[in-house]
């Protein structure tokens, strides 16, 4: 059962949802830009009745005035306020994925229209703010600290935009949720490549072989799209032929980093360990592959091929593959 | 600041150190809000600096000069220990200031104190606040000391210094103030768009008695005449060109000669000098207004401190909170301390009666007794009916009160009390001997007399003979009682300067002595200074002293010095008038001339409809401002072209066309004429428009807005056509048309 | 019909059922663009920039990118000759098939990034610096590149620098049923392409090139283009933005389809049809089609 403090939060977050959905870019207004009177304007309202008891006590016509001005200008400054936040755009940059327990930097453009954007406030609960001031068409891109509690696709916050300016007499606010297309990967742990004992054979001896290795292990027929340095040149020259070298693993080692070897070990500190051998194994160039329950990637190398891991890993659900895991 | 609270929960430790970090950054304040801060509170105490005492003033220019110091960098905050010490010695220091007393100045030193020692500490954005709080409550408070143009005028410089410090205050982020934002004309603009919500509410804002009395201000600060006259006192006025007051006559208007403004009566010599009558102060029931009173006028004048008001002879007034004293003055029933307004209705005569007389067109109330006064008509025994004198003292009996006005000193002036004697009896041949004496004899009207010292009337009569009104009215008041005739001084002013918009300006220099004989009737005004100097009474006083150049000796720069210098005098007339309508409609706005106002322009009997207005007016203000929002946020005229294109979409989607999201306008309107052929001509003519809008000589404004209505057209003939189809029960077929795929 | 449209009309008899590809690649051609074409081999390639070539009345020339291409078979070599009559020798610059006026470079990843990138510099810079010797490339200068999308194997997939060089990207795809038949019943296309006769002469092209460039472009135009490039570098959807050499040639591409249009100035329909092609090979496949949806054309 549900505490009430919890489904308050969560009727909050439904109203939220429906009145602001979340979006990759959002125009401020009046549908979504709330403004309430701070702790300064109710001090400023009590500055106004001491003054005003002055003016009736004493008579004071000028004390009256400057009591009665203050007033309209307070009562101004709610449209200044809310002019601040209203006809700002807020877009969603491009967010890096990361893993879980780094500080992601969320950038954030904000642009304004026809009119000054003093001194915003913004940034997710719990996390640093960034202020920022914009002139009147201008834009700045802002990187909001937010730091995710699981891995996966990054979970949709709200962030805050507050101002209190001019006066800090009323704070305007409104919470954006921004989507971000980031990924979580797990929090790397780290420990020592522990080589799975494949069925192939390939796994535990192939790590020892030294890198750059030049031996050349034989001549082949030229390949379409061998490189040059590949070409046996002094061959080719006598044959006639164009023949290519054959190297042996001169991409490094090859390895299968396997869910399987880490039996006994939570699923996530699995993960963890996973995510933590992708990175050593790529660092250390060698050609690594992935296993895990229903996923499988081939042996391969690069960027490319360390983010398809990572991202297997970020995503995988243990729902169907839990029993056979385990 | 909200979000040093929210860090625990965040598990990076980077993240809770960098939250810190910002706290810290973002709550120093830039150096131009610090100026600004410096600025409107320096502003503020400028109303104060008149009774600020002197070590204020050590202190200000000690904080400050740390403050700088801090500011450039040689010193640092003060620490804790200083800061107390700082605090306890402004606090002892306030409190021997205000003599151990809730006064208002000692209030205002408390505040000014405060605020100069908030200074030293100025760090964050809260601080910041508080000052600029500081700021505008002394600004406030500096208006009970000075409610001039002038202070307005400064009071409107401080709020904008204020509002900029705010502004400043609040747009600071952890990179400082954007160096574009109009800071001030921001503030400026702010103020000026609030005024006539301000005026709305300062004129519907019901206009209440004090709540409670409050600390009021010592009458240190203030010029005008003082309950005690001694030689030299007038004298000291006369170098004064401050207001006194003001009179609106409504319709007849006495003429210069007559003007004499009687504030209250001295009627005991204690060997020096002359104190005021105790009579001066108990209330005896007001008059009716009849037929003589002929002169009608209205009274604003500065605050004194003191209760008594000023009028003409035989006067009376409905002001509520005027009183009627026995001698015939007029009082308040409490000190003055705000400029004020009342009506009074005056006789204006030379003669001033006693109750005890009837005939002369003034009722008498109550009981007669035998005395001059009338001791009956004491206000407070006219409910019960019944004679309890006995708390007034000497007036109970007519011999008392007599005496009162005949006493003497024994042991002073013995050389006038022998001449005097000399003197006839009889009033009026008293009056002539003393006059004809003052003018045959050498006497000079001066403003800077010999100092006389004791038995000084002896020697200004016989030997030093020169002097000015109260030299002249005390040595008269006094042979009067030697020759056996009651007598009084009455001390006020006379004259005053008439401005061409109708009304009278009545300066401290205006201020003057004479003298009241009794004739047995009546009080018989005598001015014996008329004797010796009549341009004093016709022309007043810079006639009178014209020759000796004393006139405002000591104010120099004041234009009423320069008075015979005719730009000069018209720029300060101008002034004059400036401030006379100023006191008049701005400070004296109360509770009737509020009623007065509302009902008169606005047909407004009721304060509740006032209520009611200012309530629909804060709405409207609502109104008005969502309004202005939408003009401003109103699209220029490029993107009226944009808005019509919307709306032809929204029309083209209702009707059934596919418009895919970035469908340019030429082939949307294509394929418009395609589903309506009926629309092609329109269509066309829109696609011709779009091209000479987009490809025409320069900028055209004209062909957009040719093609913005021809557009709006297209929409509402497209609108048309849908519905007629929705009533024929036939619609063109939404074919789904390929997008623009290329 | 003016003689550009002749050409067009004239190339669809060759290339059956492409209209247009044909369009945009003479639209590349004119906006002085090159062209580079992905497809899988014998979609008519070749085909198409011969027949172009002859159309506009351009010498051609064609190179074969393999791995052991070496850079001076693209630009050419100096040679040692020695006059047999005279007895003296000098060296003797043999220029290489790049000094054509439509150079057709196949299978352009097969190539080493050398040789690729003399290629590449030498359509950027329009000349060739060889033994210190700078040498002009023929005024109209135009290189359709092929790559083959498939059998990536043993490749050198061109950098996103280097496909910025390239103007367009088309991909001719298979032809519908009616063409193919068309095909299939007709005569051999070589057949065809060498009865084409010069409907363009090359003069004549670089006046239509100047006109391209006379096109007059509005601001709402601009104003679309613009918010075109501003999405593609702001929206967290692609990995990096439109360069703003893109834009240019966006632009160009633009003009260069408006006067296929018979129009000498720019409406946002132009910008929309040329996108796809100059836009997709810079950012991502499709990238066109989000910024066509998302992009408001008047704002």
């Amino acid at each position: 059962m549900k505490s009430i403090r919890q489904w308050r939060i969560d009727l909050w977050q439904r109203w939220l949802n429906r009145r602001i959905p979340p979006v990759t870019k959002l125009a401020l207004n009046h549908k979504n830009i709330f403004i309430l009177p701070s702790r300064t304007g109710l001090a400023f309202v009590a500055l106004l009745i001491s003054m005003l008891l002055t003016a009736i006590n004493y008579q004071n016509a000028l004390v009256y005035a400057l009591t009665f001005w203050l007033l309209s200008v307070g009562h101004g400054t709610i449209w200044l306020t809310f002019r601040n936040l209203s006809g700002l755009n807020l877009a969603a940059g491009k967010g890096a994925s990361g893993y879980l327990g780094d500080t992601f930097y969320l950038p954030v453009r904000l642009s304004s229209s026809k009119g000054w954007a003093v001194a915003l406030n913004l940034g997710y609960p719990g996390h640093e703010f960034a202020d920022c001031t914009l002139a009147p068409n201008t834009s700045e891109t802002l990187n909001l600290a937010f730091v995710p509690e699981q891995r996966g696709y990054l979970p949709l916050r709200r962030l805050k935009i507050q101002t209190c300016y001019p006066f800090g007499l009323f704070t305007a606010w409104s919470w954006v949720a921004l989507e971000y297309p980031v990924l979580v990967y797990p929090k790397p742990d780290h420990t020592p490549l522990h080589l799975a004992q494949g069925s192939d054979g390939e796994a535990a001896a192939s790590l020892q072989q030294a890198r750059g290795n030049e031996d050349v292990a034989g001549i082949r027929e030229y390949g379409y799209g061998d490189s040059m340095q590949q070409i046996a040149w002094k061959h080719s020259a006598r044959t006639g032929e164009l023949k290519s070298l054959e190297r042996e693993q001169d991409d490094g080692a090859l390895c299968w980093l396997d869910w399987a070897s880490l039996a006994g070990v939570d699923t996530e500190v699995r993960l963890s360990r996973l995510t933590s051998w992708v990175d050593q194994a790529e660092q250390a160039n060698w050609r690594y592959g992935l296993r895990v329950p229903g996923v499988e990637i081939a042996p391969g190398n690069g960027d490319q091929h360390r983010i398809a891991c990572l991202e297997a890993l970020a995503l995988w659900q243990p729902d169907s593959f839990a029993q056979e895991a385990l | 600041m909200m979000n040093t609270a929210s860090s625990s929960s965040a598990p990076n430790v980077l993240t809770s150190v960098a939250t810190k970090g910002q706290a810290q950054v973002s709550t120093h304040l830039p150096r131009q809000t610090l100026l600004l801060l410096v600025g409107a509170l320096l502003s503020s105490l400028v109303l104060h600096l008149n009774y600020l005492p002197v070590w204020f003033y050590a202190a200000a220019v000690f904080v400050l000069g740390w403050r700088a110091l801090v500011y450039f960098g040689y010193l640092s905050f003060p620490g804790r220990v200083a800061k107390t010490i700082t605090v306890l010695i402004a606090s002892y220091g306030v409190y021997v200031t205000a003599g151990g007393q809730i006064t208002l100045e000692g209030s205002g030193a408390f505040l000014a104190s405060a605020g100069l020692l908030k200074l030293l500490e100025i760090a964050n954005r809260r601080d910041a606040v508080f000052v600029v709080f500081m700021a505008l409550f002394l600004q406030a408070s500096g208006f009970l000391f000075d409610q001039s143009i002038f202070a307005a005028a400064q009071g409107i410089f401080t709020m904008l210094l204020a509002m900029a410090a705010m502004i400043s205050a609040q747009s600071a982020n952890r990179s400082g103030i954007h160096p574009e934002l109009p800071v001030f004309a921001t503030a400026g603009r702010l103020m000026l768009f609030s005024i006539p919500f301000m005026l709305i509410v300062y004129f519907l804002f019901p206009r209440l008695g004090p709540l409670w009395s409050v600390a009021l201000n010592s009458d240190s600060s203030m010029t005008g005449l003082s309950t005690r006259m001694q030689p030299g006192d007038i004298s000291s006025l006369s170098q004064s060109s401050e207001v006194a007051f003001r009179v609106t006559f409504d319709d007849e208007k006495p003429a210069q000669r007559d003007l004499y403004w009687r504030v209250m009566t001295l009627d005991f010599h204690d060997g020096s000098g002359w104190a005021q009558s105790k009579l001066d102060e108990t209330a005896v029931i007001m008059p009716q207004k009849t037929d003589a009173h002929r002169y009608e006028y209205e009274i604003i004048q500065e605050a004194t401190g003191q209760q008594f008001l000023f009028s003409l002879s035989e006067s009376v007034s409905e002001t509520q909170g005027v009183e009627f004293a026995m001698t015939r003055v007029l009082y308040s029933d409490r000190p003055i301390y705000e400029r004020k307004r009342y009506r009074v209705a005056s006789i204006g005569t030379d003669q001033v009666v006693s109750s005890l007389i009837t005939g002369t067109g003034i009722t008498t109330f109550g009981k007669t007794s035998s005395g001059i006064e009338d001791p009956t008509v004491l206000k407070g025994s006219v409910e019960t009916d019944a004679l309890d004198t006995s708390d007034i003292g000497r007036t109970d009996k007519n011999s008392s009160v007599l005496s009162t006005y005949s006493k003497l000193p024994n042991d002073s002036n013995a050389q006038t009390i022998a001449w005097a004697k000399t003197l006839p009896k009889n009033t009026a041949e008293f009056i002539q001997a003393f006059t004809q004496y003052i003018s045959q004899q050498a006497f000079y009207y001066t403003l800077k007399p010999p100092k006389y010292g004791d038995n000084d009337i002896d020697k200004f009569l016989f030997e030093g003979r020169r002097g000015f009104c109260e030299h002249y009215a005390s040595a008269m008041a006094f042979a009067a009682r030697a020759a056996g005739i009651p007598s009084r001084v009455v001390a006020g002013y006379q004259g005053g300067e008439w401005h061409t918009e109708g009304h009278l300006t009545v300066r401290q220099y205006d201020a003057h002595a004479w003298v009241e004989l009794w004739t047995g009737q009546v009080w018989q005004r005598v001015d014996p200074t008329a004797a010796v100097a009549p341009s004093r009474i016709e022309y007043g006083l810079e006639r009178a002293v014209e020759n000796e150049g004393s006139f405002l000796s000591q104010e120099l720069l004041s234009p009423h010095r320069y008075r015979s210098i005719n730009w000069i005098n018209n720029l300060r007339l101008k002034m004059d008038n400036i401030n006379y309508l100023w006191s008049r409609w701005v400070l004296s706005y109360d509770e009737k001339k509020q009623s007065d106002f509302l009902s008169r322009w606005f047909g407004l009997d009721d304060l509740l409809d006032g209520l009611y207005i200012l309530a629909s007016t804060i709405a409207g203000l609502f109104v008005f401002g969502t309004v202005w929002q939408w003009w401003l946020q109103r699209p220029a005229k490029e993107r009226r072209l944009i808005l019509a294109w919307a709306g032809l979409i929204q029309q083209a989607e209702k009707a059934g066309v596919s418009v895919d999201s970035g469908l340019p306008p030429l082939s949307l309107l294509s394929r418009l004429a395609e589903y309506y052929p009926e629309l092609s001509d329109d269509c066309a003519e829109a696609q011709r428009l779009f091209i000479t809008a987009q490809y025409g000589e320069g900028p055209d404004l004209h062909a957009d807005a040719l093609l913005a209505r021809q557009l709006k057209g297209v929409g509402r003939r497209l609108r048309g056509l849908d519905r007629k189809m929705r009533r024929d029960g036939r619609r063109p077929s939404t074919k789904t048309s390929a997008s623009s795929d290329v | 019909m003016s003689a550009i449209h002749q050409a067009i009309s004239n190339l669809s008899q060759v290339i059956v059922g492409k209209e247009q590809q044909i369009r945009l690649s003479v639209a590349c051609l004119l906006a002085d663009g090159h062209l580079l074409i992905e497809d899988l081999p014998g979609m008519g390639k070749t085909t198409l920039s011969h027949a172009l070539a002859k159309v506009f009345g351009l010498e051609y020339r064609r190179i074969q990118f393999t791995s052991d291409l070496l850079p001076a078979d693209v630009l050419g070599v100096s040679v040692f000759e020695k006059n047999l009559e005279t007895g003296e020798g000098a060296f003797r610059f043999h220029p290489g098939p790049v000094f054509a006026q439509v150079v057709l470079a196949d299978e352009i990843n097969r190539a080493t990034a050398k040789s690729q990138s003399a290629l590449l510099e030498a359509m950027e810079e329009r000349q060739v610096t060889v033994e210190g010797q700078t040498r002009c490339l023929p005024d109209p200068f135009f290189v359709i590149a092929t790559q083959n999308p498939s059998s990536q194997a043993g490749t050198f997939p061109l950098p996103e620098s280097q496909l910025d060089r390239f103007l367009m990207c088309l991909s001719l795809g298979y032809p519908d049923e009616n063409s193919e038949r068309e095909l299939l019943e007709g005569r051999s296309r070589r057949e065809l392409v060498d009865e084409l006769t010069t409907v363009v002469g090359s003069a004549e092209l670089i006046v239509l090139r100047e006109q391209v460039a006379a096109v007059k472009a509005s601001a709402s135009v601009l104003d679309y283009l613009q918010r075109l490039l501003a999405y593609s570098r702001h929206d967290g959807g692609f990995p990096y933005g439109l360069s703003p050499r893109a834009g240019l040639s966006l632009l160009r591409a633009a003009k260069a389809w408006a006067l296929l249009e018979n129009r000498d100035f720019l409406i946002h329909e132009d910008v929309q049809a040329v996108l796809a092609s100059v836009v997709d090979h810079r950012l991502q496949p499709l990238a066109s089609r989000k910024l066509l949806e998302y992009v408001p054309v008047l704002a």
